[in-house]
Parts: structure tokens; sequence; C-alpha cells
């Protein structure tokens, strides 16, 4: 599997919840496998490197073990962010067995990189603030590699339609409606995973799927 | 230029050497070595970290932006010597101007309005730098914010009131040799406070007195101040205000009466007492004690000795988690001032900004952004707490009723 090419570029935070939620194979059946992400946003090989050098996804499994140990928090969220760490490390296995392609920028995917990430290069894509490293490194994969972006993040797609109009694109509301159409959850199961990610922090509407009342 | 001579380039003017690269980044020194040489290229997740530690945009690193920062921090200096600038205080400050353009960019962009002071209310001009003046404009600020002789309160938000940001980060804690804070007159901002997160509460409360006297009596002619140990005029006046705004002599007086300490302190436990009402270290307390002669010397070097949280513990003193030591590093929210968090939740709600990029705005986690936009705490309890239980006694007594 580690031959093939990925199905598209996912972002931090549709991998973060995904995972969170258990529901990373939903994610990547529904994606077609192996999906692929920027190191930026998950790096297997990163080892015991300083916080602020990890990968957003490494950064995730820290804060959820540490809150898992916090006194200040109660016991039942305690144990949520204990649950939530060992949810995250599933990400380790999704790269092993080639589930999850962990991709290098090539030095033609640098310029979108560095204007999207950057304070004035960003107002280029019709930007007011950067995207964070990891959106703008799945948006210059994206785009040089013809993949479809995956993002929950509005300020990423506006910078593909500026870049790329009509480039394919996934949300998570999207790619859970599209699991329902696929039959490989009901709409309840869809609007259950839903209501689990909003309350795992997910910003996004409240409102139910069609199908539910 | 390319990467390679902008990562050089950028190191360089930041101050750091290839070791302190290589380890705030865990790589090897050689590795940073061969990226300057153009032998080797960071990946993605190195360059967002060097970015991030060298305080320069990505695109600049790559070679494809221009940038300027906006203040020499290596310039900030306003000290009675002629020391270089602590490198571990070095990250914090760059940090701190950062978060202050931030805050002004985000602000302006939500169209959230931020109170700001640019310019001291109260009088000051050159020559501030006696005791007594100092004594005096304690009075006059605390008189103007109506605190009366009790204690101030939470000093930070009284900056807030008052317009003034303070912001804290983790500049060191060999207090000996690096910074406790600094003060920073912003270009959108206005008079704004560093606070070195690394420091006891109480020692935090002291410099952020400290660190006001600048930004009230010294600004009109100082665009920044940073404050070490070394000593000079306006450094002392600084200190002799602080001590006083925080524990008035005079309030000082009328405790001591109201306790019937008696004349003279002999007794730990009463120092405990007065460092607790007035919420300062138990170190200033005791300088205070000795500044109004209400300590003696003997008893000031025995007092030195005792350990203030063991005893104020057996006294039956409440002692907050953050007394023990600072928090984890990664808690990271509490670095910034209750008004920004509230920008950055409004920025987010709005649609102003995203998630991620607010991450990577404020250096924050995802995760802890989430946390901080979350309508209500991720876990909800479903038992009664003691929260719920308070509302039932106000309900039952009828207070919520209005007519």
């Amino acid at each position: 599997m580690s031959s093939a090419l990925p199905s598209c570029v996912i972002d931090t935070v549709v991998l973060l919840y995904f995972l969170l939620t258990g529901e990373a194979d939903l994610l990547l059946d529904t994606l077609g496998r192996p999906a692929g992400t920027p190191r930026i946003v998950y790096d297997p090989d990163e080892g015991n490197v300083p916080a602020d050098a990890r990968s957003e996804i490494t950064r995730s499994i820290s804060y959820h073990q540490q809150a898992a140990t916090d006194p200040a928090r109660d016991a039942t969220a305690r144990d949520q962010a204990a649950v939530n760490a060992k949810r995250l490390r599933v990400v380790a296995e999704l790269c092993s067995t080639g589930n999850l392609l962990i991709m290098d920028l090539a030095a033609g995917e640098y310029e979108v990189f560095a204007k999207a990430a950057s304070p004035n290069g960003c107002r280029g894509y019709g930007l007011r603030f950067p995207l964070g490293p990891g959106e703008a490194a799945c948006l210059a994969m994206a785009v040089a590699r013809g993949l479809p972006l995956v993002t929950d993040d509005g300020d990423a797609l506006r910078a593909l339609a500026r870049i790329s109009p009509r480039h394919p694109y996934q949300r998570i509301r999207k790619l859970l409606l599209q699991a329902g159409a696929q039959e490989r959850i009901t709409r309840s199961h869809a609007n259950a995973i839903h209501r689990d990610m909003t309350a795992a922090g997910f910003w996004d509407s409240r409102l139910p799927f069609p199908g539910e009342p | 230029m390319g990467l390679a001579e902008q990562l050089a380039g950028a190191r360089a003017r930041s101050g750091y050497g290839q070791g302190d690269v290589a380890n705030a980044l865990g790589v090897s020194r050689a590795m940073v070595s061969y990226w300057e040489a153009g032998r080797r290229t960071p990946n993605d997740r190195q360059l967002a970290a060097l970015a991030r530690l060298l305080r320069v945009p990505v695109g600049f690193l790559l070679g494809r932006e221009e940038f300027e920062s906006t203040v020499d921090v290596a310039a900030m200096v306003f000290r009675g010597d002629d020391r270089e600038l602590p490198a571990e205080a070095l990250p914090g400050l760059h940090e701190f101007v950062d978060f202050l353009d931030c805050y002004a960019r985000l602000a302006e962009a939500a169209k959230f309005r931020v109170h700001s002071l640019r310019q001291s209310p109260f009088v000051s001009t050159p020559g501030f730098e006696h005791a007594e003046d100092a004594r005096r404009k304690a009075e006059e600020v605390r008189s103007g914010l109506r605190l009366g002789l009790g204690p101030v309160g939470d000093i930070d938000n009284v900056c807030e009131l008052l317009g003034i940001t303070v912001y804290r980060a983790d500049l060191g804690s060999d207090l000996s040799e690096t910074v406790s804070g600094a003060f920073l007159s912003h270009a959108d901002l206005g008079l704004s406070i560093l606070v070195n997160l690394a420091m006891t509460p109480g020692r935090r409360r002291f410099t952020v007195a400290h660190e006001l006297a600048h930004a009230l009596f010294h600004s009109f002619d100082r665009r920044y101040v940073v404050s070490t140990a070394v000593k000079d005029p306006r450094e002392r006046f600084a200190d002799t205000f602080a001590g006083e705004f925080l524990m008035p002599a005079e309030g000082l007086r009328r405790v001591m009466e109201e306790q019937a300490f008696g004349p003279r302190i002999d007794d730990a436990s009463e120092v405990i007492h007065l460092q607790r009402f007035f919420g300062v270290s138990f170190i200033t307390a005791l300088v205070r004690l000795r500044q109004a002669r209400v300590l003696t010397q003997a008893r000031f070097d025995e007092f030195k000795l005792v350990r203030p949280i063991v005893l104020a513990r057996a006294l039956g003193y409440e002692i907050a988690e953050e007394e023990y030591g600072p928090r984890p590093a990664h808690w990271r929210l509490e670095r910034f001032p209750p008004r920004f968090r509230r920008l950055l939740r409004h920025a987010i709600r709005r649609g102003v900004l995203s998630v991620p990029s607010a991450a990577s705005l404020a250096r924050l986690s995802i995760d802890e952004v989430v946390e901080l936009v979350a309508a209500t705490p991720p876990t909800f309890s479903e038992t009664p707490t003691p929260e719920l239980s308070e509302l039932a006694e106000f309900e039952a007594s009828g207070v919520l009723s209005v007519a």
C-alpha cells in the first residue's frame, strides 16, 4: 500500500476530530485509502522534540495526556482526556500500516505554503490572517499535486478558490453526508458522530443533518 | 536569498547560536549547520518551528517575503549597567512584542474596542527618582483608582481598568541573571507590561506594580524599560512605588492595629497574615515591615529563613496550586490578558479567524484554542455541582425575583 498515491490531503482539524471520535477508519474509507497529510500535521519520525517543534497531532496527544492528570479538572474530564489521548495515538498505526501517507513539501510547493502562512503574503489570497502552517502546507500540496483538499478551515477554502477555482475539496459535514449516502453509516450515526465532534470542541453549526428531527 | 542565507541571518539577528536552535528543535547542531550551508533542507514541521523560534514569517525564511521587526529587542536596554540581555529572556521579550502586534491587528480586524492608555494620566516629569516621590505617587495612583488603604486585589485587572495591557512570558527562573519584567509603549496598544511567568504569584504582582511605575512615571521619555536585578535610581523608584502601592504604610498600620499586633511584629504568623491580606510575597511583606520600622533587623534576619507556604498552611490559610510553583508551560492561555482571551473567542465565533489560524497567531495548540472557544466546557457534569446548590439558596431566599 505504501507505493500507492494518496487520495487527498487531510488537514489537522479534520484528522483530529475523526481520531477523537474514534472514526478514523470511516474517514479513510470515505476518502479512499491511503490518504496523505504533511509532516507538520503528523510526523511519525519526530521523536521526543520540544513542544514548540512538534507536529500538530503530537501536540494534541501531549495536551490530552497532560489534561488526563490535571488536578484542576474533574474526574470525568480527566477520564475523557485519557480516552482522547488513546484515540489520537491511533494515528501512528494509520501511518505504519500505510493508510496515512506522510508527505514532504516539494520545492515547487514552497511558494503557496510561504504566502498562505505569512502575514503579508496571505493578503494575496484574500485573507486577513495567515493560515496555520498545517493548513498552509495542505493547501500547497493539494494545489500542486491536484489532490482534493480535506479541511474545515474557511480561510483555507477561500485561498483554494482564489488559487485554483473549482478545485475539489471536502469538509467534515460533507464527508459525513457522503458516508451516509454511501451507506457506510446511517444518518443517525452521522448525526451522533457530528454531535460527538462538536462536544469535543469542533466549531460548527449545531443543526442536525437532514433526516433527523 | 535562499533558505540557507535567510536562516543564518535570522538566527544571528535573534541572538541565538546554532546550539540554541538545535536544542529548540530537537535536532543536532550539525543539522542546523547543514541547513545554513544549504546542504540539507528542514521539513515543513521544522520550518514552522524555525519561523516561530526566530519570530519571522515562514515566507521570509524561504526568501519569498520581506520582513522587518518593529522593535529591536536587543536594544531594549535601560539599566544602570552594560550587560547584554540574558539569552533565556530573549524569546519571552520577542514573544511580548509579537503578542502586542498580533493583539492590535486582531482587534482591528474584529472591530473589537481595546481600552488602551497611551499617555500616563498622572503628572510625570523628569526627576521622579527618589523614594519620597515614589511613595507620594503610589498614594496618588491608589487615590485615583479609589483603592483606599486596603489590598489592591487582582493587579492585572487594575491595569486592564487603566487601559494597560499585561502579558506574561517565561523569561527564565534564575532571577539573579534574568529579567523580572519589562514595560513597552506600543504604537497601537499604548502602555504595556511584561511579567516573568517563572516567578511566584507574589513576586509577579510586585513586578506588575514595579512596571506600572515605569509605565505611569517614566514613559514620557522612554519607549521601553527592561527591569533586571541591577538597580539605578528609576529602578529604585519603581521598587519603592510597588511596595507602597501594594502594601501602603498607612493601611499596614491600620491592619496591625485592628489585629492587635502591637507596635512591633514579633511572630512570623503576623507577617503571614499581612502578606496574605495584601497579596504580596512573604519577602515583600518583610521588607515593607522593615521599611515601616515595625520589624527589627534581628527579627527580619530570623523571619527571612521561614518557609512561608509551610507556615501559612499550618496556620490554616488556603494555598493556591500555583504558589507551589509555576504551572506547566503547556497551559499557556494564562499568559494572555483576559481582554485578549475574550477577543480571540469573539473573533473565532464571528468567523473573523479560524481555529488553526488563531492557534498559529497566538502560538497556542489547536486544543487550547478549542477549549477557549467552546460554548461550554467539553465535559459537562450531570451531577449537582456546588454552584447549583449555591444558586438554589439564592432562589430560596427570593433575592433573584425582580420586581
